[in-house]
């Protein structure tokens, strides 16, 4: 197999995953998307944590960014509009030795499936959820979405949309046993790979939204934060989400944000005209749900009879 | 009889009481009875108790779940009047407001997608309030009503989902004003539970369901795999409304302008069935002579005064009142039944073999019928222009030549169970019919229906 330039020099020992391993089929979406950054950093993120491809599954919804699963060769689950949520913990309530990871849309996760959104959070099972928040309805072709900002032009709001934009960030801050809340962007892959990776590592629901272009139907939304290397801000703390240093050195803009902190995390999330990338909420200390449906998995056949015969026994007249 | 008086007497006030009933229940002389008046306090429906029967034995005070119900004699009642003003009138029953026909200048005919075809026979039939989750191959509707309404004192609102879409056309329809969606499979399948209430409580509005290839999420190529589900299940319960099937643009103006009429006629939902590639398609469109300015029906709950005791709701405890509200329906289903049946003949007067299809294929089989006639082969169109109620009549009158029926459908043979369903209703048996079928988004086409037709008269001569 011809290896890419970046696994030569890693050097890698004979039987471990390569990059390729991940691919699945060829990614189509429109040129310049900023999915394909995503599916190359989660791709990164599972040959260096060597996820064997049987021990992950990419669910998703239904929108550009649900397609997702289908570039990965891993198991897959492209499911209903709105619902990635309760798929993916439906998979996770029982196979705790699956990686989930879903990919999820600002009109899947915050429109249609806005219901299972909460209660994902707070059943906080061990997945990783990524956000693709391109502030627009791409699929289906430029219609407004609950994050698109005031004003935007779309075809069903021809004349502007009318209402504030949600803020999924401050939102899933909001939800009870929320524990790992992040931002990222797009256009900077060391950051985007750090803090999916961040995500991947911790125990519980990880929620990261990652700032998406669209270039086929919001092209300049966000300009003024990536013309302007001020108005990005990089959250650093000893617990928070590493860069390197020479990327560390690019933001001209940094803030010291104690991941615990949740009333700086909902001031981070609500900046006027900025937008804060980092580890906005670490809890490490929450319910997870999985741990709980998960139970009796390594019970054998005989047990499970005589549990069952023990049940019907009560019946007995 | 000094017993007696020591018992304490039930005392409540009306704009206190839920209307629960629980105390009907508990009262062992019968004595509380369910009110017939809306309080104008709470809206809610107070009981009234009869003091003549009542023996005070204060079962009903335990029984009431409310802190500020029912309590024993002695309680200080506060005259209504000082703590809320003076009652004001009870309602009237409103008068209904008649709809109004106002007529159009005779315009050019116009070039439309189907779905804007559609869009342009609601606004034409007076629709102003449209809601809707986008889904292709159905948007442009909602699209151009997003453009149009704001203009026309009208409001396009894009909901968070089909189920919030079908439950604010609920309350709109619930308050007598034509509203309309458009969605395609997927989203149908999630507005059913919200049209079984509306069936239920007899609210109009009217649904365009641009169908795609299912099941699932399938593709966004037409197919007519929601005929079993806009015929035959329409969410849960005893439910049923009128179906219509256009085949070409004028065919999606005119009958979204007739679905208005039906559905405030029969004050049950519409819906309306096309396929992604009429929705699609552009046509030559004429428009009607004239446009609808809606009327309010008596029953709106319109938010004035003369409205208030009306209540929509789909909710009837008692098991006998929920079998008379659907021997009531059933009169419904009856009279549309009767009264509504619709079909487009091609050709069909004298076709020995008649082939039904509806939609993009009635189309195609149109193509076919006037191949096949060249080359001397009585076939002909029957389209049935309701799907519900099957137009079983109109195709009964045809069956004296007729000797072979040929389904033509984009589905595995939801139409022809229809057909079958009907004819085994009206008793006709021995009829030979033959099918036509594609899924998946893939079209029956002309030349395949034409030699289907011929192999059909092969094995019949
Ligand atoms: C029940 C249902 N309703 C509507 C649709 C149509 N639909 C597909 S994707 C989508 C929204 C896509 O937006 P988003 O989730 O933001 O993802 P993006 O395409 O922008 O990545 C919609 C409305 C559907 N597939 N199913
Ligand atoms: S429409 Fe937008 S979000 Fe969808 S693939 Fe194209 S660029 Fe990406
Ligand atoms: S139990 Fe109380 S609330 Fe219920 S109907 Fe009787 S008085 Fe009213």
């Amino acid at each position: 197999m011809i290896k890419k330039e970046a696994d030569w020099i890693q050097e890698l020992p004979p039987n471990q995953y390569t990059i390729e391993d991940y691919d699945g089929g060829e990614a189509r979406w429109c040129p310049g998307c900023g999915d394909f950054a995503v599916l190359s950093a989660v791709k990164r993120i599972c040959r260096d944590n060597q996820i064997p491809p049987e021990k992950m599954v990419a669910v998703s919804g239904i929108g550009c960014s649900s397609r997702f699963p289908h570039y990965m060769n891993t198991y897959g689950f492209h499911g209903l509009h709105g619902r990635a949520l309760p798929v993916a913990c439906g998979i996770k309530a029982r196979r705790p030795d699956l990686d989930i990871w879903v990919a999820t849309g600002d009109g899947d996760c915050c429109s249609i499936g806005a219901g299972h959104w909460i209660h994902a959070i707070r059943y906080n099972m061990n997945i990783t959820v990524m956000l693709f928040d391109n502030n627009v309805y791409g699929l289906t072709k430029n219609q407004s979405s609950p994050t698109s900002p005031q004003g935007l032009v779309t075809s069903t709001h021809p004349s502007g949309t009318w209402l504030p934009p949600l803020n999924p960030t401050l939102a899933t801050l909001g939800f009870t046993n929320v524990s790992f809340v992040a931002q990222t962007v797009d256009w900077n892959p060391p950051h985007l790979y750090a803090t999916l990776n961040a995500a991947y590592q911790h125990k519980g629901l990880s929620f990261v939204r990652i700032m998406q272009r669209c270039p086929t139907f919001t092209p300049n939304l966000f300009d003024p934060i990536i013309n302007d290397p001020t108005r990005l801000i990089l959250l650093t703390h000893e617990n928070g989400i590493e860069v390197e240093p020479a990327v560390e050195k690019k933001f001209k803009n940094k803030v010291v944000h104690d991941p615990s902190d949740m009333t700086g995390a909902r001031d981070l999330s609500t900046l006027e005209g900025k937008l804060a990338i980092g580890l906005l909420f670490h809890d490490p200390n929450t319910v997870i749900y999985d741990e709980f449906t998960n139970h009796g998995l390594d019970m054998d056949a005989g047990d499970k009879l005589k549990a069952v015969r023990e049940e019907i026994a009560r019946f007995a007249i | 009889m000094p017993k007696t008086k020591e018992r304490p007497n039930p005392v409540l006030l009306p704009s206190l009481c839920k209307g629960c009933g629980r105390c009907i229940e508990a009262c062992p002389k019968d004595c509380i009875t369910m009110g017939d008046q809306i309080d104008q306090q709470s809206g809610l429906i107070p009981v009234v108790i009869d003091y003549d029967i009542c023996n005070g034995c204060g079962l009903c005070i335990t029984a009431c779940p409310e802190p500020y119900g029912l309590t024993a004699d002695g309680y200080e009642l506060e005259d209504p009047a000082r703590l809320y003003g003076e009652r004001g009138p009870l309602a009237t029953k409103p008068d209904a407001i008649p709809a109004q026909e106002i007529p159009l200048p005779k315009c050019e005919p116009l070039v439309l997608k189907g779905n804007y075809a559609a869009a342009v026979g609601a606004l034409l039939a007076g629709c102003r309030h449209v809601f809707g989750y986008p889904i292709t191959p159905s948007t442009e509707g909602a699209e151009l009503m997003a453009k149009l309404l704001p203009d026309m004192n009208g409001v396009f609102l894009q909901a968070v989902s089909e189920v919030a879409t079908v439950n604010h056309m609920y309350g709109c329809g619930g308050a007598g004003l034509p509203c309309m969606t458009f969605t395609s499979s997927p989203g149908f399948s999630l507005m059913l539970e919200g049209i079984s209430y509306m069936v239920g409580a007899e609210v109009p509005a009217v649904f365009l369901n641009v169908m795609r290839g299912g099941p699932g999420l399938g593709n966004i190529a037409p197919e007519q795999a929601d005929i079993k589900l806009v015929c035959r299940g329409l969410g849960h319960g005893n439910t049923h409304a009128i179906v219509l099937a256009p085949t070409t643009p004028q065919e999606m103006l005119d009958l979204t302008r007739l679905a208005f009429e039906l559905t405030f006629k029969y004050r049950n939902p519409v819906v309306i069935v096309a396929d992604g590639y009429l929705g699609q398609m552009t046509g030559r469109v004429d428009l009607p002579d004239h446009m609808i300015k809606p009327g309010l029906p008596d029953w709106a709950v319109w938010g004035d005064h003369a409205h208030r005791n009306n209540l929509i709701n789909s909710i009837e405890l008692a098991e006998v009142d929920l079998e008379r509200r659907n021997e009531n329906l059933n009169d419904k289903y009856a009279k549309m039944t009767a009264n509504e049946q619709r079909a487009n003949l091609f050709r069909a007067d004298d076709a020995e073999i008649l082939i039904l299809a509806c939609n993009t294929p009635a189309r195609m089989v149109k193509g076919a019928v006037e191949k096949l006639r060249q080359v001397g082969i009585a076939a002909g169109l029957f389209h049935p222009v309701t799907l519900w109620p099957f137009p079983i009549e109109k195709m009964k009158s045809l069956l004296g030549h007729v000797k072979t029926v040929l389904v033509v459908e984009a589905s595995a043979g939801q139409l022809e169970d229809e057909l079958r369903l009907a004819f085994s209703h009206a008793g006709i048996e021995g009829m030979t019919i033959e099918n036509l079928r594609h899924m998946g988004g893939v079209l029956p086409q002309e030349d395949e229906i034409v030699r289907k037709v011929i192999e059909i008269q092969g094995v019949e001569s």
